[in-house]
């Protein structure tokens, strides 16, 4: 009895330090936002920052942080929040941790999708725009919305076709990337053509479209993303039993009451929804997905438990301070954050590959 | 009878695997499965637990179709242990916890911490509970993943090929702890196997599967070389030694 008991304070103690963990990811998450809106070329000081987040501020600086900043900062959280549950959750149905949206094609099938509402549907151009298009013709695309329903449908036909090579023609998870790695070629080739027949706006409007840049966004996006990104967490948080016991193999998530057929094409969905969505508002933001719950399987273990709300706050992470380092260090305060994860995520990728596969 | 197999068949695209399969199993007994590889032992037991759906026949649990149970009241009912697991990082803990999804609403409660325990405590597991299973060794594994379905209160655990990859020492202990479940849970076992000796040793009553259906389901005790010879295509001999059972092939 004294054995059970000690097991119990044991195992409390050991679940408590990853809720204190996750306490404290979250803290370091509001200093960096604080700091990422008060630095920039109009620095502001903190207090002032902190002042007008709580409403008590107004001028100049409230125009700045709420027009400006803040929904950059918050696109950056919402952002790196969505790609890094979308991440987590593929790499678990797929029982592979090199999967994420960028490596399974998702991404790119988002571009494909993208490319051609703003080039077949004309929806990266204004509707009366002038023939000597300007920046501001190019960053301005028409109808976001379309662009955004086109990019989900060319994410879920990536989505598709990795669901049915993986469940219904049984790929091991090897071949799945393979599979992403032809995808994303395809949908690469569908761009590039797509591009070859646009015009010069059309295709200025994909390549700008293609950076990923959390610095676009304006709050309805934020919301819209906030809302998708919400959802989908939400659902897998009531799901994270089932994704532990798919992580111990499909025959014995069924004999735990788990439904695999439906969990699957249930969470690939929703996976895709997200990326779809944050793909579609801030463009190809790579390796995020990979990065983030990579690192916060080291922090806190395999447990979906856990695993979904550390890597929901390590995307945010990720992607703020590298569009921070971005805008303030690196860059001239235009360097979109998609390079920089590139940077990032693509060692990480080299290593998983190296650790899983060497002989 | 606890559990009652009645003309089950199981098809892969259109080839037979299982053709009228029938038996039954009582309660605190163990049945062991033997046969030839691709004798479709394992398909047997994914279909009882209807991880596989068979294409004609009923599997009765407590006389309850499973075909018309929900996943979770299956999973209730029956715990299965796979030929082959994925070794995760998760703890022991962890890993047995997982075992009370079935029963599990939003979050574990008082009472499946206490399940948890109590069966990691009863197969001396308790030392590793915080410890990675793939941190363990061969034996250890098996165990935790036998633990993981002890948590599910099953009235029957479906084990196949428990032993496959285990030493001498460690097929005996797993052996020698599935025996001791049975006692102490009161719950059935089926148990696919390939060694003889251990299933003649541990077996109440063995189910010999040979051209896709049963050959014969008959206690242990009433094993014959004939039977065997049948079922594997080769002779042996049945002796014992030190009064345990053991089986030895003679012809090549």
């Amino acid at each position: 009895m004294t054995c059970a008991s000690n097991l119990t304070e044991h195992y409390s103690a050991y679940i408590n330090r990853k809720i204190t963990l996750f306490v404290m990811l979250l803290v370091l998450l509001v200093v960096v936002a604080i700091y990422a809106i008060s630095t920039g070329s109009y620095n502001i000081p903190v207090w002032s920052v902190i002042r007008t987040l709580l409403g008590s501020n107004s001028g100049a600086e409230d125009v700045v942080i709420w027009n400006i900043r803040a929904p950059r900062i918050a696109a950056a959280i919402v952002g790196g929040w969505g790609l890094a549950v979308s991440g987590v959750a593929v790499q678990c149905l797929l029982k592979n941790p090199l999967a994420s949206p960028f490596t399974l094609g998702v991404s790119h099938g988002a571009v494909f999708g993208a490319a051609f509402a703003i080039v077949v549907l004309n929806a990266g151009m204004a509707p009366k725009a002038p023939a000597n298009t300007g920046a501001g013709t190019v960053l301005n695309l028409t109808n976001v919305y379309s662009v955004t329903v086109f990019a989900f449908l060319g994410a879920m036909m990536a989505t598709g076709v990795i669901l049915l090579l993986s469940a219904v023609k049984k790929l091991s998870s090897e071949a799945i990337i393979l599979a992403g790695v032809a995808l994303s070629s395809l949908f690469v080739s569908g761009t590039v053509l797509l591009q070859y027949f646009g015009s010069d706006v059309e295709v200025a409007s994909i390549v700008f479209w293609t950076f990923g840049d959390v610095g676009r966004l304006n709050w309805r996006e934020v919301a819209l993303s906030l809302a998708s990104a919400i959802t989908v967490t939400a659902y897998f948080m009531v799901n994270r039993w089932n994704l532990n016991a798919l992580s111990a193999g499909d025959d014995v998530a069924e004999s735990l009451g788990v439904n695999v057929t439906v969990s699957r094409v249930a969470g690939m969905t929703m996976a895709t929804l997200v990326t779809a969505m944050v793909t579609a508002f801030m463009g190809v933001i790579a390796f995020l997905g990979l990065l983030a719950p990579h690192i916060a399987r080291r922090l806190v273990g395999p447990d979906h438990r856990f695993l979904i709300p550390h890597s929901c706050v390590m995307g945010s992470l990720i992607l703020l301070v590298s569009d921070t380092l971005g805008r303030t260090v690196i860059g001239t305060g235009t360097l979109p954050v998609g390079v920089l994860t590139s940077f990032m995520g693509a060692p990480l990728f080299l290593y998983l590959l190296v650790r899983g596969y060497q002989k | 009878m606890i559990l009652s197999v009645q003309g089950v068949s199981f098809r892969y695209n259109s080839a037979p695997v299982l053709e009228g399969v029938s038996f039954e199993l009582a309660r605190g007994k163990i049945l062991g499965v033997l046969g030839v590889n691709g004798a479709g032992k394992s398909t047997l037991l994914k279909c009882v637990n209807r991880i596989l759906k068979p294409t004609k026949g009923s599997i009765l649990v407590n006389d309850e179709d499973i075909l018309r149970l929900s996943g979770t009241r299956i999973a209730r009912r029956m715990g299965y242990v796979p030929q082959k697991y994925s070794e995760d990082s998760l703890t022991v803990f962890d890993t047995v916890l997982l075992g009370r999804k079935p029963h599990i609403k939003w979050a574990a409660v008082k009472r499946d911490y206490e399940i948890v325990e109590r069966i990691l405590h009863t197969m001396k597991l308790d030392r590793f509970a915080l410890r990675k299973v793939s941190e363990l060794s061969g034996g250890e594994s098996q165990k935790v993943i036998i633990a993981r379905a002890l948590a599910q209160e099953p009235d029957i655990l479906l084990l196949d090929e428990p032993t496959s990859n285990l030493d001498l020492k460690n097929q005996i202990d797993v052996m020698s702890l599935i025996r001791n479940v049975v006692q102490d849970h009161d719950v059935s076992v089926i148990i696919t196997m390939h060694d003889l000796n251990l299933a003649m040793r541990y077996a109440d009553a063995l189910l010999m599967i040979k051209d896709n259906t049963v050959y014969s389901c008959i206690s242990t005790n009433q094993v014959t070389p004939e039977i065997i010879h049948h079922v594997y295509g080769i002779d042996v001999i049945l002796a014992k030694v030190n009064g345990y059972p053991i089986v030895v092939p003679t012809g090549n």
